[in-house]
């Protein structure tokens, strides 16, 4: 189970502290999917970043399988993140001096020794994303939606437990936001990992099981339409 | 290897936007590794330089006085060339040029061999002489013209004894040139390392025998080594010279010789200076005990009165007028109170004489009857002693006559007396040619008669006590004794080997030749290869000079390493932060940009070491052209050696990564998230202060505190106390400067000047302090380093000044032929033969005089490492002058066991005259410059020379001088310097005293007045601006080379500028599409860059201006390193800042135009 308890972050202005998440509680089942929406400002970014321990909180508890993330050292934390955690971001964030099968294989290569068995799950990833003819282009060469396709096998090259997804449509047309939003889900699906995604789109969040919003620094659950 | 992969392609991909970064590294390893070639072209030229000049010999057995030249036949084997090398003067007589400081080489046909392209040596026409180029050149000759030598007339007698010749020195040698030779025919033949090219002149070595009246004499046998393989493959060459000299030696190569009387068997020994040498006479002594003989040595010298003593008389017996009936010039000898040869003398009672006690005399019975004396009367004798410049002071003894001994074989053996030509071998006491006044009047029929009968026999004998006392002044140094008595065994029934039975003579000389060392005779072997390796290391690592000269061009491509590299680091923050987010730890996010940066490093110091050759042959340039005057050496060639290059790319590469580290430290103080947004890398957060900037401030200030008090009050040197202040407050400065630009949460923001132009850009500034520390760091330094050296450029203070560098004197000159009478006196004057009626400008001067051991000159115009210094004997007479300014001075307890008066300490050179410390050291004194830089001591440490016999002595420096005209030589007194190099007689420096204004003339007048000793005279003035001129050639070389750094150092401002510019061209695009206009802008992005460039010149200016505060007030106040004329130098300070603050705008208004291009449109767009 993946539990966040009571978290608040707050960040120092010159104005004074400016709260932006306070006493939030989520918690995700194993396989599980969740929509989070939110104007903009509602600290939806901030609330991924701690969940993907990119940023940690200024009070609260994050633990998954009963392990207390926020205890971590951060060598300790960026391990777990290799190893656990998937990124997709609404800029894809690949790297332009590698190819497409480079980037996928990018996350294998933050350890000394990159696990055994890394190029041929790159490549069956690239083979499940329809990218598999393209591994040796440059993101250069790659239109938005492919791009995005190169940073969902990025993110499942590890198996990780939990996939993250900050806006992974935004930057893109309605026809390709589907297809991506398909890609993702069945990519949840097939490794059995949670996925929590943050969309401005409310149809994007309508394909998840559960949706949440967040206001005033908090996940209130969103009714079923 | 997949993280090298991902660097190996982010290189590949960014190159274009890394080659900033390329450019400094190249430069950095190219600055580096040229430097450290500089220092290795400056010894590869050297040593070839020397060796060139050696002309293919290897080996050289030297001699501080003459042997005879037959023993380059009596070496077997080796054929060594015999020559003989004296100091001379040359004139044209046609034009009047003269040259002083030539060589006059007599050679023959030997010193032709091995010679390619060939010239036969031996081939010169009697008459006839060879020129080198540069000694052609001097006097403007060519082949087929006359040429005027002038030399010394070298005697084995010391000037400085009562039998040494002090007037009729020199001598005149009219030539024609026959020919005129290049360097590669041995024309520049010289065995000691220098710079200067020197002045040779050649002619056949008997010519030159018999212009001294020295056949067969040489002082030099040169060995080449093809001739030493004929022997045996030589592992140690030198030994195996060596070996092949020590049985070919004979006692005249020690300039000694072995007589036998007859009819007693009696060897005596004598040497050919008079005087046995203390070393050679304790060996003799010891060879004579090996053969079981008895030795007595004996001391033989001239009274010029033996008289009656009339006891009625009571008046002083100094002041008595010379009796009637007084015997004149007599010898007299001082033999051992007890056994032989007295003991063989008989007595008038018939008996064996008796053992004689101090006062105590025997004297002959011719003498006695002459003087009606007899046993227990008292007689007086009276002598003469040398002083300072042979001057002669008479004095006179009382004795009792103990014994008359008969007129016996043993008691008129003419032996008793060494031979000395012009009085020994003359038929009558008239024709006497002595070295002192001979009053012929006094000379009777009697004398005469005596002079027949029995010549110079002694007509007294007094103790040996009494004749130390009497005429042993120099006892210890020249020595006394003028023979040594061996009286064999047979002769004294004491048993024996056979042979010294037989044959004792050549017993004893067997023995003798055994034991005796080359150093005994004066005599040195040197392996010329050896000591050119050593002298061709130089005394100043000019790679380590060349990279401080090199540091700021260094230290600005680290700089622009370390700015060019974040910015383009920065650029990619994106990049980090994915990496943070897909795992990479920050360690491992960090090795993957510092691989890609080890790339670079590595490609750049293939790069650098290339460029390098090119950096080191600029700098080798510049040290035969515009530096010349720091190097004085045109044959600097460029030489590469691999392991230098490599040590050079290794450390270059090492501080490009060092670089690169420093530009990569902040990759681990951001959160991943601020990364992935593109926040830069070192944005301050709000509130956030770092502690550094206090403590570097605090230890800044401590530093500044400590370096100037320290420097003040002389706890540390002046230089060290400057840096330690400078960069104490250089660095306190700019850590006060970071303080300033962090921001504060609670700044008002209603305020007007809250939204002015200025402090939008001091906002700006405040955006990425790391740059702003950079930029104005690099401003900072560089006006620094360029102030405060500026304002060490040195310039010869007034020589007329006594307590300054020229001490008073406003000439020195050196002679060639060293001066045996005192040129202050119009009786000395007329002894050199200087006519004053012609030379009336001469009585005005006072000249100062010093021995002189010639050697290797220590001033910083020697690049060669000095082996064995110049060392000047100061007379008494200059230490009680005093003056010259010191740097330091030793403290009396230290000094030496007595504590020294404030008299002393008033006057530092009266510290020479101190006894020698327990450890046996001699006080010397030093210029400061020569002995720190050249000779690598200090005050208070021991630099140990050889003496004239190779005995190690230790000098003790007691005092150092400060900025004089006496940098190319150790000072020690006379006194020292005469138990040290006792054969060096007369005086060959001067320092000379004129009237102000007419110092020329005084040059002119006694370079003719002296012309015949070839006295070479030059402005104190001249000599110290030539000194002075290789440390300010040195700021010279250091500013031009940081120039080089500001330049680099602009290009890196320009272009951080302009990136900073294009990374906010939204912002810009923002602020100008909200309403302000272009020229409010390019005001802001102009104030934002001034504030960087007044911080850093105001941070550079005012520690620099504090560290040299005790320096410029030193100045003001006068002193050997000038007076307040000597602050102008500052001018070129200030002119250098304002380059410096130029250099800083311009990089602005490199930064304005491209602002000026840029499209704010497209800026908007990408918003």
């Amino acid at each position: 189970m993946l539990e966040l308890r009571a978290i608040t972050k707050s960040y120092p202005t010159a104005a004074g502290e400016l709260k932006v998440l306070s006493e939030l509680d989520l918690s995700l089942a194993p396989g599980e999917n969740v929509a989070i929406i939110g104007p903009s400002g509602s600290g939806k970014t901030t609330l991924l970043n701690i969940l993907g321990l990119l940023e940690p909180p200024s009070r609260g508890e994050y633990r998954i399988d009963e392990a207390n993330l926020l205890t971590l050292a951060p060598a300790d934390a960026a391990a777990y993140r290799n190893r656990s955690i998937g990124f997709i971001f609404q800029d894809h964030h690949l790297l332009p001096q590698l190819n497409v099968l480079e980037n996928v294989l990018l996350p294998t290569w933050a350890t000394a020794s990159p696990p055994a068995g890394a190029i041929t799950r790159a490549n069956a990833l690239l083979d499940q994303v329809g990218l598999a003819a393209r591994k040796t282009h440059r993101p250069a060469e790659l239109s938005g939606g492919e791009r995005q396709r190169v940073a969902i096998a990025r993110a499942l090259i590890n198996q990780p437990k939990l996939l993250i997804a900050d806006e992974p449509t935004g930057n893109l047309d309605p026809r390709t936001a589907t297809q991506i939003a398909d890609l993702l889900l069945e990519s949840q699906r097939a490794a059995a990992a949670r996925l929590i995604l943050v969309t401005h789109s409310i149809e994007l969040a309508g394909r998840f099981a559960r949706r949440l919003r967040l206001q005033d620094g908090r996940l209130h659950e969103v009714a079923s339409s | 290897m997949s993280r090298l992969h991902l660097a190996r392609r982010s290189l590949s991909h960014y190159l274009p936007s890394h080659l900033g970064t390329l450019l400094g590294i190249t430069v950095a390893v190219a600055a580096l590794t040229g430097a450290l070639l500089v220092g290795d072209s400056l010894r590869a030229s050297l040593r070839d330089h020397a060796l060139r000049r050696l002309g293919g010999f290897t080996h050289a057995l030297i001699a501080t006085r003459t042997f005879p030249d037959t023993l380059a036949q009596r070496i077997q084997g080796t054929n060594p060339a015999p020559l003989l090398l004296m100091p001379a003067a040359l004139a044209n007589p046609a034009s009047g040029a003269r040259a002083q400081n030539a060589t006059a080489l007599g050679i023959d046909q030997r010193f032709s061999v091995g010679l390619k392209p060939s010239f036969d040596f031996g081939a010169i026409p009697r008459r006839g002489a060879v020129l080198n180029a540069a000694a052609a050149r001097a006097l403007g000759a060519k082949s087929g013209d006359e040429l005027l030598l002038r030399l010394d007339r070298p005697s084995a007698v010391s000037a400085d004894t009562l039998m040494g010749r002090r007037e009729d020195r020199t001598l005149t040698l009219r030539l024609r040139i026959h020919a005129v030779i290049t360097p590669e025919q041995r024309g520049d033949f010289n065995i000691r390392p220098g710079q200067a090219e020197p002045l040779n002149v050649f002619l056949p070595i008997a010519e030159l025998q018999n212009a001294i009246e020295q056949p067969g004499a040489a002082n030099l046998l040169l060995f080449q080594h093809g001739s030493l393989e004929l022997l045996n493959p030589p592992n140690d060459a030198t030994a195996v010279v060596q070996k092949s000299i020590a049985p070919s030696l004979t006692l005249a190569d020690f300039g000694l010789k072995l007589r036998e009387i007859e009819k007693s068997r009696t060897l005596v020994l004598e040497s050919d200076s008079m005087l046995l040498a203390p070393a050679i006479l304790d060996r003799a002594a010891a060879a004579a005990k090996s053969i079981s003989a008895h030795r007595a040595a004996i001391s033989a010298y001239l009274a010029t009165s033996i008289e009656k003593l009339d006891d009625a008389d009571e008046s002083p017996i100094a002041s008595r007028p010379i009796a009637a009936g007084a015997i004149p010039y007599s010898t007299i000898c001082a033999v051992p109170g007890a056994g032989p040869p007295l003991s063989a003398m008989l007595a008038e009672s018939g008996d064996a004489a008796q053992p004689l006690r101090p006062g105590e005399v025997a004297i002959n019975a011719w003498t006695a009857r002459e003087l009606g004396a007899a046993r227990g009367d008292r007689i007086l004798i009276r002598y003469d002693i040398t002083g300072e410049f042979g001057k002669l002071e008479s004095r006179a003894d009382a004795f009792t006559i103990a014994r008359v001994v008969e007129m016996t074989p043993a008691a008129t053996d003419r032996t008793f007396v060494p031979d000395y030509p012009g009085i020994t071998d003359t038929d009558d006491l008239a024709d006497w040619d002595p070295p002192f006044p001979l009053d012929l009047k006094r000379i009777q029929p009697r004398d005469e008669k005596y002079w027949d009968d029995y010549r110079a026999a002694p007509k007294v004998f007094v103790t040996l006590e009494d004749a130390e006392r009497m005429w042993g002044q120099n006892a210890a140094t020249i020595g006394m004794f003028t023979s040594l008595r061996i009286t064999p065994k047979s002769s004294r029934n004491a048993p024996a080997t056979d042979a010294a039975a037989s044959a004792p003579a050549a017993a004893f000389e067997h023995e003798l030749l055994r034991t005796l060392t080359l150093d005994d005779g004066g005599l040195t072997l040197k392996d010329l290869h050896a000591e050119i390796a050593k002298a061709a290391r130089g005394n100043t690592d000019f790679g380590g000079l060349f990279i401080g000269f090199s540091f700021f061009l260094i230290a600005a491509a680290m700089m622009l390493i370390v700015l060019l590299f974040r910015l383009a680091v920065e650029r990619r923050v994106k990049q980090v932060g994915l990496l943070a987010a897909v795992g990479f730890s920050p360690r491992a996010a960090r090795s993957v940009f510092f691989a890609e940066g080890a790339l670079l490093a590595a490609i750049g110091a293939l790069l650098g070491v290339a460029a390098a050759a090119g950096y080191a042959w600029l700098m080798l340039a510049g040290l035969r052209g515009w530096w010349s005057a720091a190097a004085q050496a045109p044959f600097l060639r460029l030489h590469i050696t691999p392991a230098t290059a490599a040590i050079g790319a290794g450390v270059g590469f090492a501080l490009a990564l060092l670089s690169i580290a420093i530009a990569l430290r902040g990759l681990q103080t951001n959160s991943a998230a601020r990364l992935l947004t593109g926040g830069a890398i070192d944005a301050p957060a709000i509130d956030r202060r770092p502690r550094w900037p206090m403590i570097t401030l605090t230890l800044g200030l401590l530093a500044t505190a400590i370096g100037i008090v320290g420097g003040a009050l002389g706890w540390m040197p002046a230089a060290g106390g400057f840096f330690l202040a400078g960069a104490g407050g250089l660095a306190a400065a700019l850590a006060l400067f970071r303080t300033s630009i962090t921001p504060r949460a609670a700044e008002p923001s209603n305020s007007r000047f809250a939204s002015s132009t200025a402090a939008l850009a001091w906002r700006n500034l405040q955006r990425s302090p790391g740059r702003a520390i950079l930029i104005a760091g690099l401003i900072a330094s560089a006006t620094f380093l360029l102030t405060a050296l500026e304002a060490f450029r040195l310039s010869p203070a007034d020589p007329h000044d006594r307590a300054g560098g020229a001490g008073g004197c406003a000439l020195v000159a050196e002679t060639s032929t060293p001066l045996a009478a005192d040129p202050n006196t119009a009786a000395g004057r007329a002894a050199l033969g200087v006519d004053d009626a012609s030379h009336p400008d001469l009585r005005e001067v006072r000249l100062w005089p010093f021995r002189l051991r010639p050697g290797d000159r220590t001033s910083c115009l020697n690049l060669y490492q000095p082996g064995e210094p110049r060392i000047l004997g100061a007379p008494r007479a200059f230490i009680e002058r005093g003056g010259f300014a010191f740097a330091g001075v030793m403290k009396a307890a230290a000094a030496a066991s007595q504590p020294s008066s404030a008299e002393d300490r008033g006057n530092p050179w009266r510290l020479l005259e101190q006894p020698a410390d327990a450890d046996g050291a001699i006080p010397a004194i030093g210029d400061e410059a020569a002995v720190q830089w050249q000779l690598h001591k200090g005050l208070g440490q021991t630099l140990t020379i050889r003496d004239e016999n190779g005995v190690e002595r230790p000098l003790r420096f007691v005092a150092l001088l400060s900025g004089s005209v006496l940098q190319s030589e150790l000072i020690i007194s006379e006194e020292n310097f005469r138990r040290l190099f006792p054969s060096r007689d007369g005086y060959s420096v001067f320092l000379i005293e004129t009237p102000r204004g007419g110092e020329r003339a005084a040059s002119d007048a006694l370079e003719r007045a002296y012309e015949h000793f070839g006295l070479d005279a030059e402005l104190c003035e001249e000599r110290l601006r030539a000194f002075f001129a290789v440390q300010n050639t040195y700021l010279s070389t250091f500013q031009t080379l940081g120039g080089f750094g500001l330049l680099l150092g602009t290009c890196g401002l320009a272009g951080v500028v302009l990136r900073a510019l294009l990374e906010r061209r939204r912002e810009l695009a923002l602020m100008s599409a909200v309403g302000f206009s272009a020229a409010r802008l390019e005001r802001m992005v102009l104030l934002e860059h001034a504030y960087l460039a007044v911080a850093g010149l105001m941070i550079g200016a005012l520690p620099a201006l504090l560290a040299i505060g005790p320096q410029l007030a030193a100045r003001a106040r006068g002193g050997a390193m000038g007076n307040f004329t000597n602050l102008l130098p500052l001018l070129g300070s200030a002119r250098l800042v304002l380059i410096v603050a130029a250099t800083a705008l311009l990089a602005t208004w490199l930064a304005l135009r491209g602002l000026r291009r840029m499209n704010l449109v497209g800026g908007l767009r990408g918003e």
